[in-house]
């Protein structure tokens, strides 16, 4: 009697388990696709024409609407492969320096001083990074009009993630 | 001791330098500037004292740009972080796609926040306006035409894009409170709404106080996604801080005013900022 009790309470708490398991894998598969559909739009749009686009604008791109020569064109027209060494270059010499450079600032502020100074720091970095939003902006237009290569924009990056670097590195640290 | 000392600034010195290069110096500047009438291209800089000062405070603009960036600021920062901290807790349980999920949500970090801008925009004046008439909704017709509309899709767009990276550095505290405490309070007979409460959520306060911070000034410095999403419109009304000083410097060359606007925006944010970490911080508990 003892065992068919326990027997049934623990297949109660297994079927509850699977319930549980059952609306996790449910309430994920909805939110997955409401995060996902944005890219997918993004996607399916790159291979519509610029009338399809706006013409059928939930549908599949195919017949009058599919244009396949978008991507030749961004590579053509847009100078993709300039633009995205620019991105590169920049990319590898901040990351390269931010390394650097945070990383041993952090190092030293964590070991040599006490906690108020080096959070003082933090304080100050962290609010920085925050800051000076004209010059966030004007940094931005270049981006925006994708306008040839300038290296003001390395300091531009390197300054602003540098900052979320320390702050970064030294609230991990204490 | 003196030999530590060197090596203590010769460490520190690459990142003062830079620092007062990028950060330091030219904020002096600013302030320098915000005192001045210069258009940003002239050589004649006047100095005209408090007068910039004088004509934010009675910009009608502003101030409305002001407040819509406080009120959007402060709906964004709850949402994304409670959507981002749910996100955490879903998929640091076990069930098949757990993992690939974390991977979905984070994704619209990976795409710059203007394309993200351009793309929500298409979504919500064709797709939604195409739902709309299908299914014959009127409130899905006319999205981001009015004020109100332009603040919902600014703030959809923002909840969807910052609660991915949230809910990553909300997941890397929560896997850091140890399964032995939550065995403990199990044992002591915790159910798993006290276990939450009294449990996981003070454990989870360090994770919260960056949460918050990076949120809050993401939220205020928004500049890529009100671009390209409504462009401040219709009317201005969606304008929001970074923009209306951007406009004010770049599109009606008052860079002298547009600096004094920056100063003010930067001792707010920074106010709130600072005062925000203060108070979470005092709320960390030890493990």
């Amino acid at each position: 009697m003892e065992n068919v009790k326990t027997a049934s309470a623990s297949s109660g708490m297994h079927q509850h388990k699977r319930t549980v398991k059952a609306i996790f894998i449910l309430v994920g598969i909805v939110l997955g696709v409401i995060f996902l559909f944005p890219i997918l739009i993004l996607i399916l749009n790159s291979f519509k024409s610029q009338k399809g686009i706006f013409l059928d604008i939930l549908g599949f791109p195919s017949g009058d609407i599919f244009c396949g020569t978008n991507y030749l064109n961004a590579f053509e027209l847009l100078d993709y492969v300039q633009s995205f060494m620019n991105s590169l270059v920049i990319t590898v010499v901040s990351t390269i320096l931010i390394l650097l450079v945070s990383a041993m600032a952090a190092w030293v502020l964590v070991r040599y001083k006490t906690k108020s100074k080096r959070r003082d720091f933090h304080f100050i970095c962290s609010v920085h990074a925050g800051s000076v939003p004209v010059r966030h902006a004007a940094a931005c237009t270049p981006e925006f009009k994708a306008e040839p290569f300038e290296p003001s924009w390395v300091d531009f990056y390197v300054h602003r993630l540098w900052l979320q670097y320390v702050h970064h590195y030294v609230s991990r640290i204490y | 001791m003196q030999k530590s000392k060197a090596r203590f600034w010769l460490f520190l010195l690459p990142a003062l330098f830079f620092f007062c290069l990028f950060v330091l110096i030219p904020t002096l500047m600013g302030f320098f500037y915000a005192f001045t009438d210069w258009n940003g291209i002239s050589d004649s800089v006047r100095f005209i004292g408090w007068r910039n000062f004088g004509v934010i405070f009675k910009d009608p603009i502003f101030l409305h740009s002001f407040g819509f960036t406080a009120l959007f600021s402060l709906c964004a920062v709850v949402l994304v972080n409670l959507v981002g901290f749910l996100l955490a807790l879903l998929v640091t349980q076990k069930f098949p796609g757990a993992t690939a999920l974390r991977g979905i949500f984070f994704m619209p970090n990976l795409i710059g926040g203007l394309l993200l801008g351009f793309t929500w925009q298409f979504i919500f004046t064709s797709i939604f306006s195409a739902i709309g008439q299908a299914t014959g909704q009127q409130f899905l017709q006319g999205w981001l035409s009015s004020p109100e509309t332009g603040f919902g899709g600014l703030l959809i767009l923002t909840v969807w894009q910052l609660s991915g990276y949230m809910m990553i550095i909300y997941i890397a505290q929560l896997q850091q409170i140890p399964d032995s405490i939550q065995e403990a309070a199990r044992m002591d007979g915790a159910n798993s709404r006290q276990l939450l409460v009294h449990i996981t959520l003070p454990l989870m306060m360090p994770a919260f106080t960056i949460g918050l911070f990076m949120t809050i000034s993401n939220c205020f410095k928004m500049f890529d996604q009100n671009l390209a999403l409504t462009d401040g419109g219709p009317y201005r009304s969606t304008e929001m801080l970074a923009l209306n000083i951007y406009n004010s410097a770049f599109g009606e060359n008052h860079f002298g005013l547009a600096q004094a606007k920056a100063i003010i925006f930067l001792i707010v944010v920074a106010a709130i900022g600072i005062t925000q970490l203060v108070v979470t911080k005092k709320k960390e508990v030890e493990m």
